[in-house]
């Protein structure tokens, strides 16, 4: 492939560049330092192989433009140009043969599948790549140099293979210990320890629980055999506790065998002897008690004492009780009626005697329908009242009226007065007056009108005297005799004679003029007075006609006095038809009547609480009577105070109840005896008799009570102790056992019984200690249990240890990842160096030989053995560590340009683009280098891009295309400027 | 028979171990473990709360592998929980808790009945004046290999028959081969329901006459366990099914998530579409998720990805698990570097000799194998010998795929 133009677009500092003017063979494309070299580079790459995915590496344009561009080019063995497009977003127009590609792997075809990181290892040769070799170690050198023989030019192959190594390494190394396999490996280790004490735990519950199942089994026979031992010792323990017992009930047996057999008096029997014996003798103290007692009560009941007439009047006392209170309080009521009495009286007399006595009481009391006649004085009372304020209101206006006719009156000279002053007195006179004036009038209009002339023309005469004046002071002040101010002098002097003769003359018209105001004064004053005369005429019709009105009102008020009194007098007569069928006496008037109506009330009022004390007193004096006759069967010493006799009376009565109570308590007690002392002797008789009875049926003959008691009482105390020890025994030996125990006890002594106890006891002992352990075993064994069935790690334990294992075949996954791409790079570098690495050794044998001039003509190099030699042209062989830093700048070089020739024997060539790689070649070197380069360049193209004009030069002999260029950014629309150098 | 309804749960595997868990720190074993035993704990529960008739299990309550005794303990609760609220219980064993791997010290409560290993047992239960029929049988050991459907047979007088089988339905290989059956032998049998048991992932067998459903275990346990969890509830009107009813018991789910990151071009969007993985997924708030993720696509990122860092970032935010949490176990980096390969491995370079060496690996399977098989030799002769895992093709494959990529971001430096 040639390219030919670069059609740039937009991109990194370009914008609508065109880079014309490549040819096949070397191109120097030669610029200053930072104009684009490595732009145009990324160019090139970018638009044959893709542009990069990060956006930092697109190179976008900074200058505007659409991100891409075209290339020209001519593919191998192709006579017509291709072009290809790609946009910065790797769409491709790839126009070839009048065909158009837009898919990337058809263009990619026609390149043989070439990629950018294949153009950049074996055909991006740069300085870096040269220069990078001088800081390597001998080791790595050879890792370069086998790397740039394989086409992989930043790429150190060893260092590939080594971090492979060394991540498998990491993961698993014969003999390590640090790896993660060893780690994971102990960690399982470890883990499976711990699961293998936490597992079979079922299995130890099984077992535990069968054990403590057999424990059980042996615990509960041994139990049974406590239980037996047990009884048997209890049994023993029975006999020896009983056995005193026994002894005492073995006595009484004996001794009541021994006493005689009478009848036994029963024991309720006994007690009712007993209790009959006492209360037989109680009975008889009774009886004599009552007796005496009864005496007393009759002595007692003899010794009191009554009046037989309060006795006899006992159920009148509560009336006369009553009656007490009564009195009193009548008693009371009469007084205070009749002091009420008295003070309403006192009242009534007052009351007659305020109205000087005009009625009497038998008057007052005849009154009826007070009321009505009451609000019928109200009415007539208001009737007036209301004629009396018409009155005043009538009265008042009058008096306002009358001041207001005075002065009218006075008016009314006045007027007369002031008409007397005029000269005009009448109607007739005015007319007169009137044509007076007119005729004044016309006489005046005539002089005024030759008045008015005459002022006209004095203004005139008035405006030539000043013309006159200013002639003539105008000739006297110009100094000149000249006829002219002569003349100015005469003018002046005239018109000023003229203009005062017209002035003097028209002061004639003065008279005029005063005849004129004389007239016009007079005509002035006549008809003043005729207005005057209008004027005095209108007022007094005013006046008249308010004169009229204000005598016509004072007549109205006068009529409405009338009419009042009228009135008045009328209600006044009705007033007194009312009071005639009445006892009140006419002359009052319904004010008085008003007055007087309380009063009359009051006294009428006060003859009715008269009549109710009256009955208040007729009331008490017979509630007092009343007593008094009640008083009267009892003796009456004084009666004279009613009221304490009564009580006196009463007080008797208390004394004499008091005593009948006691007598009749007395009697009642008598009685109560008399019975009780009967009951007690009949009782003492029943008694009597029993104990007699019991007598005959229990004693025998002679015998006393008391001694057949006694001797029941040593047989019962027998029995008792006879029963006491057999029930002491059947306590502790139950009912049951009874017999048995006394059967068994009948055969063996006390010792006997105790040591037969001994030896039970011990077996117990033995049998319980037994239990013992065996409750202890259980307990543990249950414990056990307890532990086993809590929750456990097992199963977090056996989840880590699969989590271990998941990471063990992870890592072991990762290991054999590793070591597969290791071992596929080192078949690929065998492979490589077999069938390809021979043919790059070939022709970079030839390039080196050139390059150092001959001094080397043969290159050994095996990837496998780690080996590279040269061969001298003496047949010296040399390593690589022995080799001077140009020449093995030389070699890398060699490798390269014998790789590129290789590839291309099968795929489409490409242009080589070395970046400034001469920077550090001495000259001789360079020329060297560039002699080869040209020699390389024969059948393909090259395109050297520098800086350095050292460089460009080099290339001059061998007849390279140098372009020089200065991209223009300021003037973006210029295509890039290309001069070819004069040669 | 108006109507009734039943629980069916199988597959609890109370103290089974979690699996194929690469990262599992302590607390998340804690959370897992006692993850576990809740899930159990809400079937009890749910079956309380929903007031159902009766509860089926259908084999494999605990793990006797384990050795562990709490599982059977725990089973024991809660089966007394249910005896508290009079709940029966129709159990049977399977392969990993056969008969005679349960504890003889272990009394069961009264309303659990426990079938025998000798023969299919017929219980009854009435239910309004009705009877209905649950079938059952238990593996006596762990190694049952008979068709233990063929033994089932319904009785004319059940107004509703349930088969409880724990068994491989088709010899589906995902499983170890126990009591293999078919859907004849199902359908011979005259149940209206079977309630089978053995493989964990939920499926509806048969969708009616009869209707045969394998509720799937109640926890996951593996990345191979992904989902919801649960048991079914089956409502029965007229003696006929009327509705069925997933109820999910697990609230910590596996999961594989894959992402495909060729549009991706740095770090920061990474982490972006990483943060927004949670939202993508289909649980609820509640739910926590085991994640295992699988990274694709053509990336520059993909020399920079590294998964310690990756998880690093991601769980950094993560306090405890004792809340709703999602946890990224592995990330299994499938990306590749961001060039055609395609077109690479025609070029004459050699680059292209290596990528067409790997190709002609994957293509020969056997090469491949052995390949794996010699370089294992270092291993094989170590005391790591034992941990060798057996690997299958597609296993192969993924290994020199990742082996590939790893040489090839090496070899291939784009040179400014």
């Amino acid at each position: 492939m040639i390219i030919r133009k670069l059609n740039i677009d937009g991109f990194g500092i370009f914008r609508d560049h065109v880079v014309d003017g490549f040819r096949p063979g070397i191109n120097v494309l030669y610029g200053r330092n930072e104009s684009g070299k490595s732009t145009l580079l990324d160019f090139i790459r970018f638009t044959l192989f893709g542009y990069p995915r990060l956006t930092d590496e697109r190179r976008p344009p900074i200058n505007g433009g659409s991100h891409g561009g075209t290339i020209d080019l001519l593919l191998k063995n192709q006579a017509e140009s291709s072009s290809l497009f790609r946009s910065g977003k790797n769409d491709i127009i790839f126009q070839h043969k009048n065909q158009e590609y837009t898919v990337e792997k058809d263009w990619r075809r026609f390149v043989d599948h070439a990629e950018a990181d294949l153009y950049s290892n074996i055909y991006g040769i740069t300085l870096d790549e040269l220069t990078e070799k001088d800081n390597l170690t001998d080791s790595q050198m050879k890792d370069k140099i086998f790397s740039m023989g394989l086409g992989l030019a930043d790429v150190k192959l060893g260092e590939v293979q080594s971090d492979l190594r060394k991540y498998a390494e990491e993961i698993y190394l014969p003999r390590g210990r640090t790896q993660i396999l060893n780690q994971l490996s102990q960690d399982i280790n470890d883990l499976q320890k711990e699961v293998k004490m936490l597992k079979g735990t079922i299995d130890q519950f099984d077992a535990v629980n069968e054990e403590l199942d057999l424990i059980a089994n042996k615990r509960d026979q041994l139990v049974q055999k406590i239980d037996q031992s047990k009884k048997q010792l209890q049994k023993a323990e029975l006999l020896v506790t009983v056995f005193d017992r026994y002894v005492e009930w073995r006595n009484a047996e004996k001794q009541l065998k021994a006493l005689p057999n009478n009848p036994r008096i029963p024991a309720q029997v006994v007690e009712e002897y007993a209790d009959a014996t006492k209360r037989s003798k109680q009975i008889s103290r009774e009886v004599q008690d009552l007796q005496l007692k009864m005496g007393k009560l009759q002595r007692e009941i003899d010794a009191l004492e009554w009046d037989p007439v309060f006795e006899n009047h006992l159920s009148s006392e509560r009336v006369i009780q009553e009656n007490i209170r009564l009195a009193e309080s009548s008693q009371e009521d009469l007084n205070q009626s009749q002091e009420q009495i008295e003070t309403y009286q006192k009242r009534q007399v007052e009351i007659l005697t305020s109205w000087g006595d005009t009625m009497d009481r038998e008057q007052i009391l005849q009154i009826t329908s007070l009321k009505l006649l009451a609000s019928r004085a109200q009415e007539i009372q208001q009737q007036l009242h209301d004629c009396d304020d018409r009155e005043k209101r009538l009265r008042d206006r009058k008096a306002d009226l009358i001041p207001r006719i005075s002065e009218s009156n006075t008016q009314e000279s006045q007027f007369q007065q002031a008409l007397n002053s005029l000269d005009i007195s009448s109607e007739a006179d005015k007319e007169a007056v009137s044509e007076k004036i007119r005729s004044l009038q016309a006489q005046r209009e005539r002089m005024g009108a030759q008045s008015s002339e005459s002022s006209t023309s004095i203004g005139i005469w008035v405006f030539i005297l000043i013309m006159g004046l200013l002639v003539a002071g105008a000739g006297y002040f110009i100094e000149s005799e000249d006829l002219w101010t002569i003349g100015l002098m005469v003018l002046g002097t005239l018109l000023l004679g003229i203009s005062l003769w017209k002035l003097v003359t028209s002061s004639q018209p003065n008279r005029s003029i005063e005849e004129w105001e004389t007239l016009h004064k007079r005509e002035q004053h006549l008809a003043d007075q005729l207005k005057a005369f209008d004027a005095l005429q209108e007022q007094r019709q005013l006046w008249e006609v308010q004169n009229a009105s204000l005598r016509k009102q004072v007549q109205e008020v006068d009529s409405k006095l009338k009419e009042a009194a009228h009135s008045k007098e009328q209600l006044l007569n009705q007033w007194q038809e009312h009071l005639r069928d009445t006892p009140i006496p006419t002359n009052w008037s319904p004010s008085l009547f008003l007055s007087a109506e309380r009063d009359i009330t009051d006294y009428i009022e006060k003859e009715e609480q008269i009549k109710k004390e009256r009955l208040n007193e007729e009331r008490a004096k017979t509630h007092i009577n009343k007593l008094r006759a009640l008083l009267e069967p009892f003796p009456t010493p004084d009666p004279s105070d009613l009221i304490a006799y009564a009580q006196r009376v009463l007080d008797q009565f208390e004394k004499t109840r008091e005593v009948l109570q006691r007598k009749r308590q007395l009697e009642q007690q008598l009685e109560d005896v008399e019975a009780n002392l009967q009951v007690n002797q009949v009782e003492e008789h029943r008694l009597k008799e029993s104990i007699e009875a019991w007598e005959e049926s229990y004693l025998a003959n002679g015998e006393s009570w008391a001694d057949h008691l006694e001797a029941q009482e040593i047989r019962d105390d027998w029995e008792a102790k006879r029963d006491e020890a057999q029930k002491a025994m059947q306590h502790v030996t139950g009912p049951d056992e009874l017999q048995p125990t006394l059967m068994a006890l009948h055969q063996m002594t006390k010792v006997e019984l105790e040591d037969r106890r001994e030896s039970l006891s011990q077996q117990m002992e033995e049998l319980e200690s037994e239990l013992n352990n065996i409750v202890e075993q259980s307990g543990r064994l249950q414990q056990q249990i307890d532990e086993l069935s809590k929750p456990d790690d097992l199963q977090k334990k056996l989840s880590q240890l699969e989590s271990l294992e998941t990471q063990m075949r992870e890592a072991q996954l990762d290991w054999l990842s590793y070591r597969m791409a290791e071992e596929v790079l080192v078949q690929s570098q065998l492979q490589f160096e077999k069938e390809k690495q021979p043919k790059v050794i070939q022709n970079s044998e030839q390039y080196f030989q050139a390059i150092t001039h001959g001094r080397y003509k043969r290159i050994e190099l095996s990837i496998m053995d780690s080996d590279i030699r040269l061969e001298t042209r003496k047949g010296k062989k040399k390593k690589v560590e022995e080799l001077s830093r140009g020449t093995r700048e030389q070699l890398l070089l060699a490798l390269r340009l014998g790789l590129i020739e290789e590839y291309e024997e099968k795929a489409e060539d490409l242009p080589v683009a070395l970046d400034d790689v001469f920077v550090n070649f001495d000259s001789q070197r360079a020329a060297q280098t560039a002699e080869v380069l040209a020699s390389f360049a024969k059948n393909r193209q090259v395109i050297i891009f520098t800086c350095h004009s050292s460089t460009r030069d080099l290339f001059k002999p061998f007849n390279a295309n140098i372009l020089e260029w200065e991209p223009s950014q300021s003037q973006p629309d210029l295509p890039l400027h290309l001069t070819r150098p004069k040669k | 028979m108006s109507s009734f309804s039943f629980i069916h749960a199988a597959d609890l595997h109370l103290d089974s171990p979690f699996k194929s868990i690469a990262h599992l720190d302590t607390q998340l074993a804690d959370r897992l473990i006692s993850e576990s035993q809740a899930a159990f704990n809400r079937l009890i529960q749910r079956c309380i709360d929903e007031k159902v008739n009766f509860l089926l299990i259908s084999g494999d309550a605990f793990d006797s592998g384990s050795g562990n005794l709490s599982g059977q303990l725990h089973f024991l609760s809660g089966m007394k929980k249910l005896e508290s609220a009079d709940i029966p219980v129709y159990l049977i064993c399977g392969n990993h808790d056969p008969l005679d791997k349960w504890s003889s010290h272990l009394d069961l409560p009264s309303n659990v009945y426990q079938f025998s290993g000798d023969k299919v047992e017929r219980i009854g239960q009435t239910i309004d004046d009705k009877s209905v029929g649950i079938y059952g049988i238990s593996y006596p050991t762990r190694d049952e290999q008979r068709n233990l459907a063929q033994l089932f047979k319904s009785d004319s007088s059940d107004a509703f028959s349930i088969g409880v089988l724990h068994g491989n339905f088709g010899s589906n290989t995902g499983h170890a081969n126990y009591a293999p059956f078919t859907l004849t032998d199902l359908q011979k049998a005259g149940m209206d329901y079977w309630a089978l048991g053995h493989i964990h992932k939920r499926q509806i067998v048969s969708e009616s006459q009869p209707l045969a459903i394998y509720p799937g275990n109640i926890q996951g346990r593996h990345f191979n366990e992904t989902g919801l969890k649960g048991c079914m509830k089956i409502h029965v009107k007229n003696g006929d099914v009327h509705s069925t009813e997933f109820l999910p018991l697990s609230e910590v789910v596996f999961e594989r998530l894959e992402l495909d990151i060729s549009d991706v071009d740095n770090l920061n969007e990474f982490h972006d579409r990483l943060a927004h993985l949670a939202e993508d997924t289909a649980y609820g708030k509640e739910i926590s998720i085991l994640v295992r993720l699988t990274l694709r696509g053509a990336t520059p990122l993909h020399s920079e990805l590294n998964e310690e860092d990756i998880r690093s970032y991601f769980h950094e935010q993560i306090q405890d698990f004792s809340s709703q949490f999602i946890y990224i176990d592995r990330i299994i980096d499938n990306t590749r570097p961001a060039f055609d390969i395609e077109e690479r491995i025609q070029s004459a370079d050699f680059v292209g000799d290596v990528l067409r060496r790997f190709e002609s690996l994957k293509e020969d399977e056997s090469q491949l194998k052995t390949l794996a098989f010699e370089l294992f030799e270092d291993i094989r002769s170590s005391k790591f010998n034992r941990y060798i895992p057996e690997l299958t093709e597609q296993e192969c494959l993924e290994i020199l795929e990742k082996g590939q990529w790893n040489l090839i971001e090496r070899l291939i430096q784009d040179k400014k």
